[in-house]
């Protein structure tokens, strides 16, 4: 088989990726106050994936993600729906959101707020459209 | 039941997360489709319901009161507009599942349909200028990948144009927002139009008064941004072009109505030369356009064009009786423009070719879609007794009254140019001596869908008294943005009571 890149490339994006991926997830969790978010997070986990594209291919992005990625962009839809239903069905206005703190050993007071579920829909959203995007353009044609 | 205001927005999206998580199965995706679509028009029918026995219905979304979050809020116009919308995109529905084949159907067809029409909803319903954007975003992305669904090649160059000049015109619309966020530091309708009746210095008001018309003149297809419009309408999927020129073009005529009646209210006068002007130019050009058509489904095209031109005119005049002729008018192009495309899709179906000069002598072969096409063409035309005349005749004799007798003399030529080219197209399609071509079978539910347009007609004709009180009632609370705002700023102190 062909060698798409160079070794320099593919040593890089193995460490790499999972750096990329985990900043991606701290960016989804810091993005209710600080900078970040569903949707930066998501890009930036796609841009993990296209990495992973660039240097070893289509078949390896398969490999390491779920089927269907209009699936994943329907559940990311259904989590963003569900968050505003949710308020809606308890009497709020829609996409209100629940803040709850929590104390949890070890981390002291945790705020988890409802918008949370909906950056992970959103996140779950922008992986999928991104995964589409790069699986079209990057399908071996004959 | 403020929650209702949410619902035909949550509907179509509920529906279109479904059709995508059902895969490939095409029977659950056309019966959930369905039930989506009858369940938005029943969401649109239950809210008219309301707003006419309960006034202006106001939903302030996630909780974060006006004017600093975003509320939806559904007054007569509006709520209206969602149902007219919503019935012709049932209707369209309906015959899309006969009509799309079915792989397409299988694919991506059923959820990008129902985004456009949450796009085109939220339009109407939304009392956030940027939240605006936002929504005509949603329904410009649907319709650029409806309009290229099939991927032909001529699609292709079609969304080319199409996309092209609208995404140039969203960055200008964007450039507007800024513009009006950065002068009067709001961007909630209600909030503006409080604001700005108390300003003493218009400043650079009038200017991005005029940027936010263009921008909604490329949707409008008004003159000179319409060229996208025939190749866009005429080269999408037969159901889709009846919701692009049913409805979509009519997003852009109702955003002009709202921000001149809510927000810009003391500059009107500043741009009314422009409208009235531009609306002429834009009649002349749909009926020369469409004069020298051969391909009927470009004909339609252009004549939506010319269409817009007399109701962008009604909106430019501004007096009750021109705005309730104006609303009269968009009822009647929204559904027999929207009956013409789908009737046109069944000719062309039928026999495989859209030059009107290879059809003809089709009358007697289908001799119910000769007669929707008839409705439609006179509905257009404007002949009397259906109630287009009555729309086009109020707004003739409100030109006159209002003093602009060339406008009024050219409308009025111009009208019978209009039900020329429509009655020369039934002629050569259903009329003349046929070419005895033998003709394709066409699924019963496309031919029904095109007959309960007709009916709709008919029935808005019968009941013209009742449709134009209703109008004249839209009107009145057009003509007071005072309604809209204390609607609004009510729910801000109902708000704070309950916290």
């Amino acid at each position: 088989m062909r060698r798409p890149t160079t070794i320099i490339a593919e040593v890089v994006t193995r460490f790499a990726f999972p750096i990329i991926f985990l900043f991606s997830l701290h960016l989804l969790l810091a993005g209710h106050n600080n900078p970040g978010g569903g949707f930066i997070a998501g890009l930036m986990t796609a841009v993990a994936l296209v990495l992973q594209y660039v240097v070893f291919g289509m078949r390896e992005v398969q490999r390491v993600t779920p089927s269907s990625y209009l699936g994943l962009v329907a559940l990311g839809l259904t989590l963003a729906l569900g968050t505003g239903l949710g308020s809606l069905v308890l009497g709020w206005g829609f996409l209100t959101s629940g803040i709850l703190h929590l104390q949890i050993p070890l981390f002291g007071e945790v705020e988890v707020v409802s918008a949370f579920v909906f950056d992970v829909g959103v996140y779950f959203i922008v992986v999928g459209v991104t995964l589409t995007v790069i699986s079209l353009l990057g399908r071996e044609t004959a | 039941m403020k929650a209702l205001v949410t619902f035909p927005i949550l509907i179509p999206l509920a529906t279109a997360i479904i059709t995508i998580f059902l895969g490939r199965s095409l029977r659950g995706k056309v019966v959930v489709s369905l039930v989506g679509g009858g369940a938005s028009f029943a969401s649109a029918l239950l809210l008219l319901r309301t707003v006419w026995s309960q006034g202006t219905v106001v939903h302030v979304m996630g909780s974060w009161s006006p004017p600093f979050g975003i509320i939806l809020v559904a007054d007569l116009l509006s709520s209206g507009m969602v149902l007219l919308s919503s019935g012709v995109a049932l209707v369209a529905l309906c015959y899309s599942v006969g009509y799309v084949e079915e792989e397409g159907q299988r694919l991506a067809y059923h959820p990008l349909f129902h985004l456009l029409m949450m796009g085109i909803y939220g339009a109407f319903l939304t009392g956030d200028i940027f939240n605006l954007f936002v929504f005509f975003e949603i329904l410009l992305i649907s319709s650029y990948a409806l309009v290229a669904f099939a991927g032909e090649d001529y699609q292709l160059e079609a969304t080319l144009k199409y996309a092209t000049i609208n995404l140039i015109a969203s960055a200008v619309f964007l450039l507007a927002v800024g513009g009006l966020y950065g002068t009067m530091g709001s961007l909630n309708m209600a909030d503006l139009s409080l604001k700005i009746g108390q300003l003493q210095d218009p400043g650079p008001l009038p200017t991005i008064f005029l940027l936010f018309i263009a921008v909604f003149g490329v949707k409008a297809s008004m003159f000179p941004f319409y060229f996208w419009l025939p190749d866009a309408h005429s080269s999408a999927p037969t159901p889709i072009s009846a919701i692009l020129s049913g409805v979509l073009i009519k997003v852009g005529a109702y955003s002009i109505l709202r921000i001149s009646s809510v927000i810009f209210v003391p500059f009107r006068p500043d741009v009314q030369g422009w409208i009235l002007a531009l609306a002429a130019i834009t009649m002349v050009v749909g009926a020369c356009g469409a004069l020298a058509q051969s391909d009927v489904k470009r004909l339609l095209a252009y004549s939506s064009v010319g269409q817009m031109g007399y109701i962008l005119l009604g909106v430019g005049i501004g007096t009750p009786l021109a705005l309730v002729s104006t609303l009269l008018f968009i009822v009647n192009h929204a559904l027999a423009k929207a009956m013409l495309f789908l009737t046109a899709g069944i000719v062309i179906e039928a026999t495989g070719t859209r030059e009107m000069g290879n059809m003809g002598g089709l009358g007697r072969q289908m001799p119910w879609t000769a007669g929707a096409f008839l409705v439609g063409t006179m509905a257009i035309g404007g002949v009397p007794p259906l109630f287009g005349f009555f729309a086009k005749f109020l707004l003739i004799k409100s030109a006159i009254e209002a003093g602009y007798g060339f406008l009024a003399a050219l409308a009025a030529v111009l009208a019978i140019v209009t039900l020329w080219y429509l009655f020369a197209a039934w002629q050569q399609v259903f009329w003349r001596e046929g070419s005895g071509h033998a003709l394709h079978a066409v699924p019963r539910l496309m031919k029904g869908s095109g007959l309960v347009l007709a009916g709709l007609i008919l029935i808005g004709t019968i009941f013209l008294n009742p449709l134009v009180d209703f109008l004249s009632a839209v009107e009145a609370q057009l003509r007071q943005p005072g309604v809209y705002v204390t609607a609004v700023f009510r729910e801000v102190t109902r708000g704070s009571a309950l916290h």
